[in-house]
C-alpha cells in the first residue's frame, strides 16, 4: 500500500466532508451535489492550466470563484424547496453536471477525460512526487480544519444550527435565512474547489467517472457515519471510507467486484445508520 | 413598504396595530367581514372566540402568513404584506405559538442569545474585520439574557437544553425570547393553556413586565375570566366581526 | 417524421405510465420517496434474463419464457416484501420524516443494484434482439417487440383502471391522505401498505420486462426511470392517476422532440432538467417551502 497516496486521498476527502458538513450537518440541507462541485473545479483547473499555462495558485481562486457562482443555483433551491424536494433537486443537479462533464466532448474530452494535466510550480520548482502533494494537501487540510475549528462555538454556527432545527422560528426572530444559506453553501463549494483542483494536478488525468452520483453518495455516507454537526465526525467518516477500499483490496476479489462490494457497504451503512444511530458514530445531530 | 401620510401617521402614534375593513374567507367559509380594530400602545389585550372562529387565522393575517381577501393591516404605520415574514419580524411583531417554538438542541441561554435582533457575530464578514465587536456583543447579550431569565425565575436552568424543559418553562422561555428580540407587539396563542398555577403566576408577572416596558400584547385565550382580569381591553369574535367587550 | 415521434412518445409514455403509477401508489400509501423502485425495475429484467437462461436448457422457449416471467414476478414481490419488513415498516412504526425514508430508500437502491453488478458487472443485458416488423404504413412501423409492448401495456393499464375502481385503491388514497383517521375507520394500514407496494412493484416489474425485451438495459438505468416517474407524479398530481398518465405523455413528447434539437446522448439530461424546473415552478403546491404555516 502506498501510504503517502492514501494520506493524500484522506486529505482531499477531509476537506470535502468538512465542507459538506457545513451545509448538511450544521444547516440541515442534505445535498447530493458534492461530487458535482468537486468535479467542476477539477475540470476547470485542468483546462485552464493546460490551455493557458497559468500558475496553479492563480487558478485555484478562479476555480473557487466559479464554484461559488454555480452554487448560487443550489442556494436558490434551498430557498424555494422543502427539505425532501431540495434533496431530489440536488440529485438531479448532480446527474446533470455529470452528464455535461461526460458528454460535452469539445470541452471536457467526453468519456476520454483530460490527460496530461501540468504539475504545480512554486517559485521555479515543480512539484513532482507524491510526498510533495501530500505535504501541500496537508497544508490545505490544516487550513480548512483551522477554519472550521475556529468557527465552532460562534454565533454564526449557532444560527445555522437554529435554521436546521427550526427554520420557521428562526425567521420569526427576524433573521435573514436566505443570507445564511447563501454564505454556507458558497463557502462549502469554494472549499470543495480546493479538493477538486488538487486532485486534478496530482492525478495528472481526470475523467467524469470520478464525479458521479455514487461519489456524492460516498461523501454523504462519510458524514452520515462519522456524524454531523461537529468537526471530528466528518474527519472520522472521511478516513473510514478512504481506508475501506484498501481493506477490501486485501481480499481475493476482482477490482470491479471490489467496487460493487464498496457500494454495497455504502448502501448498508445508509440504511443502518439512519435507523439505528442517526447521530453517526461521533456526531451531535440527527436528521429529524 | 407602504406608509400612511404624515397626518394620518400622527393620529396613529398611539395605535400600534390598526386594522381596516378586513375581510377573510377561505374554502367557502367566511371568517371576517369588514373588521375594523385598533390596539393601543402599551396595553394587554385579549381575544376570545369559539373554536374555528378564526383566532389563529387572525394572527396569521397580522404576521403576513395569510392574505386578507380585503382590507389592510398597519403595524406602527407599516402595511403588512403577505409573505413578508422577514420584514414583519424585523419591524417588531413577535409570536408565541400554542406549542412553544424553541430550539431544543440548544441551551436556554443559547436560545436567548439567538433571539437578539442585532448580533455582529451573525454576520460572516465581521469575523475577518471586527472580531472584537463580536466578543463584546456576546458578553453584553449574555448579561441581558441573564437579567431576563432572572425576571422569569429561570436562571438556574440557563445551561439546560431547551428540549428538556417542561411545557410551562418552554412557554416562559418563549416569552423571554420575544423580549430579547425586542418585539413591540407580542401575539400569544393560548399562553395559559396546560400549565400549572405556579407557571400562570410567573407568566402573568412577565406579561405585566412586558407591558411596563412599553410593549403591547394581544393574546388568544380560552380562560376568559382570567384573561379579562389581566387585560386592559378584550375583544370577541362573533358573527364574523371582532368587537370590544366589557 | 412527426408522426414517428408521436408514435415513439406513445410507446415510451405507456411504459413510463406503468412505472409512474406504481410509484404513485407506493408514495401515496407509504409516503416514502421510493428510489428503490428503480431497483425493482432492474431486478425484474435480470430475473427474467437469469430464469430464462436457466430454463431454456430444459424447456421449450415459450414455456421457459412464461415460467421465467412468473418466477421473475415472484422474485420482485419477494424483494419488495423484504424491503417493507426490514426497512420501511420499522421506520413507519418509529415515526419518521421524509428525509430519513428517502435516505433509507436510496440505501436500499444502492445495495440492491450493486448486488446485481457484483454478479453481472456493469454491462447491459437484453432478452430479445428481435426486430421483425409486424405492421407498417407510410408513417411508422411497428416491430414485434413494440407490438408486444403495446398489447401488454394496454392490458396492464386496463387492469390498473379496474384496480382504481376497487376498494383497495380507495384505502390507499385514504391512508395517504390521513393515516390516523383512516385507521380509526377500520382500514388495516399494514395490509393496505402491502397491497400498494406489491401492486406498484408488479407494475414497474412488468415495465422493466417489456423494456428489457426491447432494448438492452444497464443496471444504472433504474434511477433515471424512477426520477422520470417522479416527475410525472409531481406534474400530474399525486392524487390523480389520470394526471400521472397524461404527464407521462408530456414527458415522453418533450424527450422525443428534444432529440430533434440535441443529440440523443442528452435525452436523460433533459428529463433531469425538466425535474428541476417542475420542482421549482410547476407543482401543486405540495413542494414549495411557502406553505400554509401550520403544515410546515
Amino acid at each position: 500500500m502506498n501510504w503517502l497516496h492514501i494520506i493524500f486521498v484522506c486529505e482531499i476527502y477531509i476537506i470535502l466532508t468538512l465542507s459538506a458538513n457545513l451545509v448538511s450537518g450544521y444547516t440541515g440541507l442534505l445535498s447530493f451535489a458534492n461530487a458535482a462541485f468537486y468535479g467542476i473545479s477539477a475540470y476547470l483547473t485542468a483546462l485552464i492550466m493546460k490551455n493557458y499555462g497559468l500558475n496553479y495558485f492563480f487558478v485555484l481562486p478562479i476555480a473557487m470563484f466559479f464554484n461559488v457562482v454555480v452554487s448560487l443555483l443550489i442556494t436558490y433551491f434551498s430557498t424555494k424547496l422543502k427539505n425532501l424536494y431540495f434533496i431530489i433537486a440536488t440529485i438531479a443537479f448532480q446527474i446533470i453536471i455529470f452528464s455535461v462533464l461526460y458528454n460535452w466532448e469539445n470541452v471536457t474530452g467526453g468519456s476520454d477525460g483530460i490527460p496530461d494535466i501540468p504539475k504545480i510550480e512554486i517559485l521555479g520548482n515543480t512539484l513532482n512526487s507524491t510526498l510533495d502533494y501530500t505535504i501541500l494537501g496537508g497544508i490545505f487540510m490544516v487550513l480548512v480544519m483551522a477554519f472550521f475549528l475556529s468557527f465552532r462555538k460562534t454565533p454564526f454556527i449557532r444560527l445555522l444550527e437554529c435554521i436546521r432545527d427550526h427554520e420557521l422560528e428562526t425567521i420569526s426572530l427576524g433573521k435573514n435565512i436566505i443570507y445564511y444559506k447563501f454564505v454556507c453553501i458558497s463557502i462549502s463549494s469554494a472549499f470543495m474547489a480546493i479538493s477538486g483542483s488538487l486532485y486534478a494536478v496530482y492525478n495528472n488525468f481526470i475523467d467524469a467517472k470520478s464525479f458521479t452520483l455514487d461519489e456524492s453518495i460516498l461523501i454523504v455516507s462519510m458524514i452520515l457515519i462519522g456524524g454531523t454537526g461537529n468537526v471530528i465526525g466528518p474527519i472520522f467518516g472521511a478516513v473510514f471510507f478512504v481506508l475501506l477500499p484498501e481493506i477490501i483490496r486485501l481480499f481475493p476479489i476482482e477490482t470491479s467486484q471490489g467496487a460493487s462490494i464498496q457500494m454495497i457497504i455504502y448502501g448498508l451503512i445508509m440504511i443502518l445508520v439512519v435507523r439505528f444511530r442517526p447521530n453517526g458514530l461521533f456526531g451531535k445531530f440527527r436528521f429529524q | 413598504m407602504d406608509y400612511l401620510e404624515n397626518s394620518d401617521f400622527n393620529k396613529m402614534k398611539n395605535e400600534i396595530l390598526k386594522i381596516e375593513n378586513l375581510s377573510k374567507s377561505f374554502n367557502g367559509l367566511t371568517l371576517f367581514t369588514n373588521v375594523n380594530l385598533t390596539l393601543a400602545d402599551g396595553t394587554i389585550n385579549s381575544l376570545f372566540g369559539s373554536n374555528g372562529s378564526g383566532k389563529t387565522t387572525f394572527f396569521n393575517l397580522i404576521t403576513g402568513y395569510e392574505k386578507p381577501n380585503e382590507g389592510k393591516i398597519f403595524f406602527n404605520g407599516m402595511k403588512i404584506k403577505y409573505r413578508d415574514e422577514f420584514h414583519i419580524a424585523q419591524a417588531g411583531i413577535g409570536r408565541m405559538w400554542q406549542d412553544p417554538m424553541i430550539f431544543p438542541n440548544h441551551t436556554v441561554l443559547q436560545n436567548l442569545l439567538v433571539s437578539s435582533k442585532y448580533n455582529p457575530g451573525e454576520s460572516f464578514c465581521n469575523y475577518f474585520f471586527n472580531r472584537n465587536s463580536i466578543k463584546l456583543k456576546e458578553i453584553e447579550l449574555k448579561e441581558k439574557a441573564i437579567s431576563i431569565l432572572s425576571k422569569f425565575k429561570l436562571t438556574f436552568k440557563k445551561n439546560h437544553l431547551a428540549g428538556s424543559l417542561s411545557l410551562g418553562e418552554k412557554k416562559l422561555l418563549s416569552i423571554s425570547m420575544l423580549l430579547m428580540n425586542d418585539a413591540q407587539l407580542l401575539l400569544l396563542d393560548e399562553p395559559f393553556s396546560n400549565v400549572n398555577s405556579n407557571t400562570i403566576e410567573r407568566m402573568s408577572e412577565s406579561l405585566y413586565e412586558v407591558k411596563n416596558n412599553g410593549k403591547t400584547i394581544i393574546m388568544v385565550e380560552h380562560k376568559i375570566k382570567f384573561a379579562q382580569a389581566i387585560s386592559d381591553v378584550c375583544f370577541n369574535i362573533q358573527n364574523q366581526k371582532i368587537e370590544k367587550v366589557n | 417524421m412527426i408522426i414517428e415521434i408521436f408514435y415513439n412518445s406513445i410507446l415510451s409514455a405507456l411504459l413510463l405510465s406503468l412505472v409512474a403509477i406504481g410509484f404513485n401508489l407506493i408514495f401515496n400509501a407509504t409516503k416514502v420517496f421510493h428510489l428503490a423502485h428503480g431497483a425493482i425495475y432492474i431486478y425484474a429484467v435480470y430475473g427474467l434474463f437469469y430464469f430464462n437462461f436457466l430454463l431454456v436448457q430444459w424447456l421449450l422457449p415459450v414455456m421457459a419464457a412464461i415460467i421465467s416471467i412468473l418466477l421473475s414476478l415472484i422474485l420482485i414481490v419477494g424483494v419488495i416484501l423484504l424491503i417493507e419488513i426490514l426497512v420501511y415498516r420499522p421506520l413507519y412504526l418509529k415515526g419518521t420524516n421524509p428525509t430519513i425514508s428517502l435516505i433509507s430508500s436510496l440505501g436500499v437502491y444502492i445495495l440492491l443494484i450493486n448486488i446485481i453488478t457484483f454478479f453481472y458487472g456493469n454491462e447491459s443485458v437484453s432478452i430479445n434482439n428481435n426486430f421483425n416488423i409486424v405492421f407498417s404504413n407510410q408513417w411508422f412501423k411497428i416491430t414485434e417487440s413494440e407490438f408486444v409492448q403495446l398489447i401488454v401495456c394496454g392490458v396492464t393499464l386496463i387492469g390498473v383502471f379496474l384496480f382504481s375502481k376497487s376498494i383497495y385503491y380507495v384505502r390507499i388514497r385514504a391512508i395517504g391522505d390521513n393515516y390516523a383517521v383512516a385507521a380509526k375507520f377500520g382500514i388495516n394500514i399494514q395490509k393496505t401498505r402491502l397491497i400498494a407496494l406489491v401492486a406498484g412493484s408488479l407494475l414497474v416489474g412488468i415495465a422493466g420486462m417489456i423494456k428489457g425485451y426491447n432494448v438492452a438495459i444497464d443496471p444504472h438505468s433504474g434511477m433515471t426511470v424512477t426520477l422520470a416517474a417522479a416527475v410525472a407524479v409531481i406534474i400530474g398530481g399525486e392524487g390523480s392517476l389520470k394526471g400521472t398518465i397524461l404527464a407521462c405523455l408530456v414527458i415522453a413528447l418533450i424527450e422525443n422532440f428534444s432529440i430533434l434539437i440535441f443529440s440523443s446522448q442528452w435525452k436523460d439530461t433533459i428529463t433531469y432538467i425538466l425535474l428541476i424546473l417542475v420542482l421549482l415552478f410547476y407543482h401543486k403546491g405540495l413542494i414549495s417551502i411557502n406553505q400554509r404555516i401550520e403544515t410546515r
